[in-house]
């Protein structure tokens, strides 16, 4: 899994039966310090997050079916859920 | 999921089993914040029927037969999945992005 920022959203209608009703974000990838690393990637979202929101994605196929509750869902990337915070032990 | 342009089509007489009703179409993957090509051109398997020309996204590796399991198109078939490893699964209608990643990362 990835902590990752929503930066924008895309929409389709003609898509594989698997995404019926999907919301599809852009979710850019952050690193530890929450610096942008990486190339944007298109997410699926069940937890109702917003453009801007940090949040959590799992990057795994098995994992993401179960999430959606949905076999059939040919996706990976899934918001697994919204992050308030993310503390980084400074005393190692 | 990566966006992707269509720019070609693949035809082949003789191919391996299973592959055989399935379009194979040539894409150019893009990058999603600057739609710049971003990687070499590949070919992926068609399941929502894209045309050239047309931005698509599309999935890889396993997600590929995942999303060919049990679907020739809107119907549910028993066919096997073809042995692909990518697999355009949707045309973009349309994108929004902020208007700058770093002013929302602050």
């Amino acid at each position: 899994m990835f902590v990752a920022k929503i930066i924008g959203n895309v929409w389709a209608t003609r898509k594989h039966p698997g995404l019926k009703n999907a919301t599809m974000l852009l979710a850019k990838p952050l690193d530890a310090e929450g610096k942008p690393v990486g190339e944007a990637q298109l997410v699926i979202d069940n937890q109702g997050a917003g453009v801007g929101d940090t949040v959590l994605i799992v990057d795994e196929g098995g994992s993401a079916r179960k999430i959606l509750k949905n076999s059939k869902a040919p996706v990976r990337t899934v918001v697994a859920g919204i992050v308030d915070k993310v503390h980084i032990d400074k005393r190692g | 999921m990566k966006q992707a342009k269509v720019i070609g089509r693949v035809f082949c007489s003789r191919q391996c089993c299973g592959m055989e009703s399935k379009t194979l179409l040539l894409i150019q993957p893009l990058d999603w914040e600057t739609d710049k090509p971003a990687g070499d051109p590949l070919v992926a398997g068609d399941t929502v029927g894209a045309g050239a020309g047309e931005t698509v996204f599309f999935v890889a590796s396993r997600e590929a037969i995942v999303a060919f399991e049990g679907w020739e198109g809107e119907t549910a078939v028993k066919a096997a999945p073809p042995p692909v490893d990518a697999a355009i699964v949707g045309i973009i209608d349309g994108k929004r992005l902020t208007a700058s990643v770093s002013e929302l990362l602050k």
